[in-house]
């Protein structure tokens, strides 16, 4: 079982998302909504793949990417991230697609198609 | 100072505001009347110099005032004249020179008539048997000062006028921009707010259809349809964001015809399921024109899309391109939707027919506005062709919808030319 760490600031969506993904007994999930502790949750998890917001209060999804790829025991975890507001947003697009990530998703997403760029990512 | 010697145009004026060569146009029929005239107004104390020409019928000063139009400096008339008499021969002088100032002489008689008519735009009157040099002076002094100054005024008033309304116009603009300003930020703010929950019935109703009672279809369809709701809120959202964030452009030389090409290769897949006939007639060698080719390339898809969902039941998708110097009348329809082409301007022409079934004539009208739509309920989010207009709009170019006499729609966009040729580019 692969273990993956989903940050999202949203209480509901890392609940549903957590449920949804683990039954299929792929995944064992493990879900934070501050992106501040996602290093040190992180570090102590050690995930095979991390799926992270980008739109979050505290700390944005870029911030921890940068920071995640600066960590030497993390930087080869790969990187979904995901948000509401992508392909409208020209400039976070960029600023994303500058950074090291294995996928970049567009929520609504479905659940089908986020379980398989999750396996293509693991892959 | 020689006023004489100093000012001998017409009109130019020496210091006490009086040309320095006086050219007076007399219409005048009665002889002695005339010579009296002359000769009063040739008794000048200072040595100006008067030329009078005396006409002494209207047919006679008309020739003479389309002559040299800018000859005279003012005219004296009499109202009445073989050929023409009363109000009629001030109108028929006024109309042949506007903007001369013109004096009536008038007889005792028609005194009242003198007054009616500096109501008019007459700029004075004097009774011919009260005329004196001094007077008369003075009365074409001040008559050429007041018609200059009128003209003057009006002519600043028309400036004033030209001036406010480019205010207004820029104001309007302002107000737009601003306008989109805050939908944009409102169409960002709401879109996240709406997409994270859809995100979640997307996520619980995926769950769902995966562990669904096989037993019950009512579970299924319901949660089909909740699928449809979740696509179809999103699209809007989308289409709102799109809208109201396209106003940036990322320009870059492009070439039209291959923009057209790419496009359809898009959409072939559609073409070929609905069995449709795709007509190509694209022009060689266009010049390039300056786009964002990703928000060109949603232009055409969309565009293309709608033709081909035009016509469920196959049809003939006819696509073009030629190059042109714009003509005036295809400016004014561009007009419609915006005025940044020019006669005359390089301009290259994309077409898009299809041979649906059109749209209803009382409709067309309203094609490009926000939420419009033709197609049934939940097929259509009403944003398409608004986006599509106001990212024509931002590459300063013109679209327009319209019914093809032979069946279905044409969709014509108009985009300015770039400076170079293709050829000149890759030289």
């Amino acid at each position: 079982m692969k273990r993956v760490l989903l940050i999202d600031d949203e209480v509901d969506f890392t609940e549903l998302a957590q449920v949804a993904l683990e039954r299929s007994g792929e995944f064992e999930m493990k879900t934070l909504n501050d992106a501040r502790d996602a290093i040190d949750v992180a570090r102590d998890f050690q995930p095979d793949l991390i799926v992270s917001d980008i739109v979050m209060p505290n700390k944005d999804g870029a911030e921890l990417v940068r920071e995640l790829k600066q960590d030497p025991n993390l930087k080869s975890i790969p990187v979904i991230v995901m948000s509401a507001l992508l392909n409208q947003n020209a400039v976070a697009y960029k600023e994303i697609g500058e950074l090291d990530v294995a996928e970049i998703l567009e929520k609504p997403i479905k659940l089908d198609q986020l379980r398989e760029r999750m396996r293509a990512a693991l892959a | 100072m020689d006023p004489a010697g100093s000012a001998t145009t017409p009109g130019a004026n020496t210091r006490d505001d009086l040309p320095g060569e006086l050219n007076i146009l007399l219409i005048e029929d009665n002889v002695a009347d005339a010579r009296l005239a002359e000769h009063m107004l040739r008794e000048e104390p200072d040595r100006m110099v008067v030329n009078i020409q005396t006409h002494a019928t209207l047919s006679g000063a008309i020739e003479a005032l389309s002559a040299e139009p800018n000859r005279f400096d003012v005219v004296l008339l009499d109202l009445s004249l073989p050929d023409s008499m009363g109000p009629e021969t001030f109108q028929q002088i006024h109309l042949a020179a506007p903007k001369l100032p013109i004096i009536i002489l008038s007889g005792l008689t028609d005194e009242e008539m003198a007054t009616h008519l500096v109501s008019m735009g007459a700029q004075d009157y004097m009774l011919k048997d009260g005329m004196e040099p001094a007077t008369m002076r003075r009365s074409i002094r001040y008559a050429i000062e007041r018609k200059a100054s009128s003209e003057k005024l009006t002519k600043l008033n028309a400036d004033l006028e030209r001036k406010n309304e480019e205010l207004r116009t820029m104001q309007l603009q302002l107000i737009q921009a601003e306008k989109m300003e805050s939908i944009g930020r409102l169409a960002a703010g709401v879109a996240h707010e709406v997409k994270n929950p859809l995100a979640m019935i997307q996520l619980g109703v995926d769950y769902l259809m995966e562990g669904v009672d096989v037993d019950d279809p009512n579970l299924a369809k319901i949660l089909g349809r909740m699928q449809n709701a979740v696509v179809r809120a999103d699209a809007i959202i989308c289409g709102l964001v799109d809208f109201s964030s396209a106003r940036q452009l990322d320009l870059e030389s492009g070439d039209i015809n291959a923009l057209a090409e790419n496009s359809l290769l898009l959409v072939k897949h559609e073409i070929t399921k609905k069995s449709i006939q795709v007509d190509k007639s694209i022009e060689a060698n266009l010049p390039l024109v300056k786009i964002d080719h990703a928000k060109m390339e949603q232009v055409l898809i969309n565009l293309l899309m709608n033709a081909i969902q035009a016509m469920p039941e196959g049809g003939t998708l006819g696509i073009s391109t030629i190059g042109k110097t714009l003509e005036s009348h295809e400016r004014d329809r561009g007009a419609r939707t915006v005025d940044q082409l020019r006669t005359g301007d390089p301009v290259i022409v994309l077409r898009i027919d299809d041979s649906g079934c059109g749209i209803p004539s009382d409709k067309i009208d309203q094609i490009f506005d926000p939420f419009f739509t033709t197609k049934e309920t939940g097929q259509g989010t009403g944003l398409g062709l608004t986006v599509v207009k106001k990212i024509i709009e931002l590459h300063k170019g013109s679209i327009s919808l319209e019914n093809r006499p032979e069946g279905g729609c044409r969709t014509e966009i108009i985009l300015k030319a770039a400076q170079q040729s293709q050829e000149a580019e890759t030289v």
